[in-house]
């Protein structure tokens, strides 16, 4: 497993490689100059020239970008074009806070995903069943933009239990960790249903009825393990994508978070901050991904790598 | 048994639910007077919408960020709430016979925010940063017509301008002008905004917050606020919650349709409203296309029905703008125009008649979203109005980057036939509006006639009112160039969007200047 996991490691150098030249091509053929979003629609053609020239912009592409690789390889991940501050500062605090709230909303997810998927599939065609396909759908269609002003309507305006904007404490992290989880939920759920109804239907799972087990030890301890690899890969990807996609929930609870930094950064064509930001999100992709297959081999012993 | 159980709990929790929302317990505070005098102390915190980009106003910048660093940087010279020019760091100051050279007296005793001392020096430092054609800032380019910058003592400092430069003491109250401690002031980047002013810098967090403390060595009267923090919600309805639920003070940037929700609700908030100098305008290129004919221009504008769009699409909370486009209380120069085409589509379609387009015309109107309030709206609302005259117009959106460069593209390079945006003063005086806008010489890819309009006359009486130094005279060409320009629109103004501020009962004297700045020296929290 250690080799398996190390041969991955020597890869990941690679693929950020080819992340970053596609990110650092696809920025600069969208229509629009960092010059012009700096200096103003009142600069100058000469103003712009100059601005271009000092951030170097003019360069061709292939330069820019080794110049930037090279910048990379020693930690360096550049200045924002617009306030001037160091991409690493901006991006490291961001991160921590959406890592925190993808996190969170992720292990709430499969908490309640996975409980609930055991049940609705343990119970399959009853009341529980029906409500909780039902919820789960509804998870997975609502909106993240209307649920989170709903929930700060409920808990944060009218019932008070919970601030409504920032991130200054745990309590500010509720409501986005919830609005945040709840398509991840719905999805887990009905993953888990899924794949628990066709380990249900084993023979194995017949014979440990028919020997007298409980229901409990049946479901927890013989069919989710069997059922769980295709429920980890859903969670691996789910958090994958909460990392990088949580930009909308962030601008409804006003939180300062790696996904807001990456939309504002694109429409002020701020390329260090873009490129930067991608990196740490693919960086996370691609850890998780490792984590996750890693985590094949731990659940079920007879993945050998 | 245990599930009827748990369905009762289940029950009686939605039930409290329900009822809590239905009765809409939201914060219902008792507006009471409060203390008849301020308090000092305390934190009040702002929430905003745009974002602070910089903390330097020799850059880039809008009018949330200028009012906020005005509060940590003086100039020379600044506007009371009316838009009046008054002393600020200078006490007085003299224009020589020729007009080109002013001499500004300082105020003594005056310190920066890093301990050291104002001085004529000082100035001149600040000054030569903008101008410093290396640095690249900006700003630097409102200023170009100052020559030379003389320290003659250690309290008096010398401007001799290229030209007769009229207003000049406007543009010193602009905060590209504020004077920086020379710590800072020999760098082109400014992250730490050293100022003279009554708050100074405690931390800026970019896409986050940035907190300002008082000066308690301010020269003149000291706030009464201990700390001012402003934060970055994009989301507007967010923004309110945070205020009635009392985890802001002040909604700076509040949504037109957010502060009908509260006035319909007799919210306790106070709710303030004032015109904002950013005027919307639909720009026509004159050079080709349908709206070179000025009879189509004004075919156009006799269709559109701004009151009631400003009615049904705003809500209200913007006015009607019959001057040129950044025009409001307090900003010098302006004209309100009286020759404006007024809403009348059977004249309307009579004009497109004697134009040779009886039938209508197809047009394509481009512009940058999402930018300005309601901004789709609104067009989406003139698109119906001019559709029923037969003007069938395309509305094609660029998110911003992308339509700023449509903007750059000169006449013949150009595919569109109007445009719409929002223009504010910027410095204060319609002049640079003006200058900006119609010279023929800012036609792209140098600035912003993006009309492309050509008019001789208009243009010399833009760059005269640049150097007649006699407001009288001055006064007479601006409005002779505005006259003029609503004759012939070009552009045809539409609205003023409104400012509007949602504040908590707690909160007192905050100053809504003309500007759209929000100052808080004489602000206080019960």
């Amino acid at each position: 497993m250690i080799q398996f996991a190390g041969r991955r490691l020597v890869t990941l150098p690679l693929v950020l490689l080819g992340i970053s030249a596609a990110v650092f091509v696809c920025v600069r053929l969208v229509p629009g100059d960092p010059a012009l979003v700096i200096a103003g629609l009142q600069a100058s053609e000469a103003e712009l020239v100059e601005i271009r020239a000092k951030l170097g912009l003019d360069k061709p592409f292939p330069a820019q970008f080794a110049i930037w690789l090279s910048q990379v390889v020693r930690g360096d991940l550049g200045v924002s074009l617009i306030t001037n501050t160091p991409v690493l500062d901006l991006i490291k605090v961001r991160y921590v806070l959406t890592f925190q709230i993808a996190a969170a909303s992720t292990v709430l997810a499969t908490l309640l995903g996975v409980v609930s998927g055991v049940f609705a599939a343990s119970r399959r065609y009853s009341a529980i069943d029906g409500v909780i396909t039902i919820v789960s759908l509804l998870g997975v269609s609502v909106p993240a933009f209307w649920l989170g002003v709903m929930l700060m309507l409920v808990f944060a305006l009218y019932l008070n239990w919970l601030p409504a904007g920032g991130a200054d404490s745990i309590l500010h992290l509720v409501l986005p960790t919830v609005a945040l989880g709840a398509y991840s939920w719905g999805i887990i759920a009905r993953m888990t249903r899924a794949s628990m109804l066709e380990v249900l239907n084993q023979d194995y799972i017949r014979t440990a009825q028919a020997k007298g087990l409980a229901q409990h030890p049946v479901l927890f301890r013989h069919a989710l393990k069997n059922a769980t690899l295709p429920v980890i890969t859903v969670i691996g990807i789910q958090f994958g994508t909460l990392l990088a996609g949580a930009v909308v929930t962030e601008s409804v609870f006003g939180l300062p978070g790696l996904g807001a930094l990456l939309v504002s950064s694109i429409f002020q064509r701020d390329f260090p901050v873009i490129q930067g930001a991608v990196l740490a999100i693919a960086t996370s992709f691609v850890l998780i991904n490792l984590f996750v297959d890693l985590t094949y081999a731990w659940v079920d012993p007879r993945i050998h790598y | 048994m245990r599930t009827t159980r748990l369905w009762r709990q289940v029950c009686r929790v939605l039930v409290v639910l329900i009822v809590g929302v239905s009765i809409g317990v939201p914060v219902v505070r008792d507006v009471s007077a409060g203390p008849a005098s301020p308090r000092r102390g305390g934190t009040l915190t702002a929430v905003v919408q745009s974002q602070i980009i910089n903390v330097d106003g020799t850059r880039n910048g809008h009018s949330m960020l200028n009012g906020l660093l005005h509060q940590m940087v003086e100039g020379l010279v600044a506007k009371d709430p009316s838009g009046k020019v008054v002393p600020a760091l200078a006490t007085s100051w003299e224009i020589s016979a020729d007009q080109k050279t002013w001499t500004f007296k300082l105020r003594a005793n005056v310190r920066f925010h890093d301990g050291t001392r104002l001085t004529a020096d000082a100035v001149k430092r600040s000054f030569e940063r903008l101008l410093n054609p290396q640095y690249n800032l900006d700003r630097r380019r409102f200023y170009v017509g100052i020559e030379t910058i003389e320290a003659v003592d250690d309290l008096t400092v010398r401007f001799r301008t290229r030209e007769p430069w009229g207003p000049l003491l406007t543009y010193f109250t602009y905060i590209a002008a504020g004077i920086l401690a020379p710590s800072v002031s020999g760098s082109a980047t400014v992250t730490r905004s050293v100022g003279t002013g009554p708050f100074k810098l405690e931390q800026w967090v970019p896409g986050d917050r940035l907190v300002m403390v008082r000066n308690d060595d301010y020269w003149g009267e000291k706030a009464y606020l201990d700390r001012v923090v402003y934060r970055e919600v994009p989301e507007a309805s967010t923004r309110v919650i945070m205020v009635e639920k009392g985890e802001a003070d002040l909604d700076l940037e509040a949504a037109a349709s957010e502060v009908v929700r509260l006035q319909r609700a007799r919210s306790p908030l106070a709710i303030v409203n004032k015109p904002s100098e950013r005027g919307l305008s639909i720009d026509f290129n004159t050079q080709k296309g349908p709206f070179k004919d000025l009879r189509v221009r004004q075919a156009f504008a006799r269709a559109i029905d701004v009151e009631a769009i400003i009615k049904g699409v705003m809500f209200g909370q913007a006015s009607r703008l019959r001057a040129f486009p950044g025009c409001a209380p307090g900003v010098t120069g302006c004209y309100e125009a009286t020759n404006l085409p007024e809403y009348n589509p059977t004249k309307a379609k009579e004009l497109l008649g004697a134009a040779g387009h009886p039938d209508g015309f197809e047009m394509t109107l481009i512009y940058g979203a999402p930018r300005y309030p309601r901004h789709k709206e609104i067009l989406t609302a003139i698109q119906g109005q001019v559709g029923k005259v037969g003007i069938r117009m395309k509305l094609v959106p660029y998110e911003w980057a992308g339509y700023i460069n449509e903007l750059r593209k000169t006449a013949s390079e150009s595919t569109w036939d109007a445009t719409s945006w929002a223009w504010a003063s910027v410095i204060g005086d319609i002049a640079l509006n003006l200058s900006s806008r119609i010279l023929i010489s800012n036609q792209p890819p140098n600035c912003c006639n993006i009309m492309f309009y050509v008019n001789e006359r208009v243009d010399r009486g833009i760059k005269l009112s640049e150097v007649a130094t006699n407001p009288r005279v001055r006064e007479g060409i601006l409005k002779d160039v505005q006259m003029t320009l609503s004759e012939q629109i070009p552009i045809l103004p539409l609205l003023t969007y409104n400012v509007s501020t949602i504040a908590s009962p707690k909160i007192h004297d905050v100053e809504f200047r003309a500007d759209e700045e929000t100052w808080f020296l004489k602000a206080w929290k019960e």
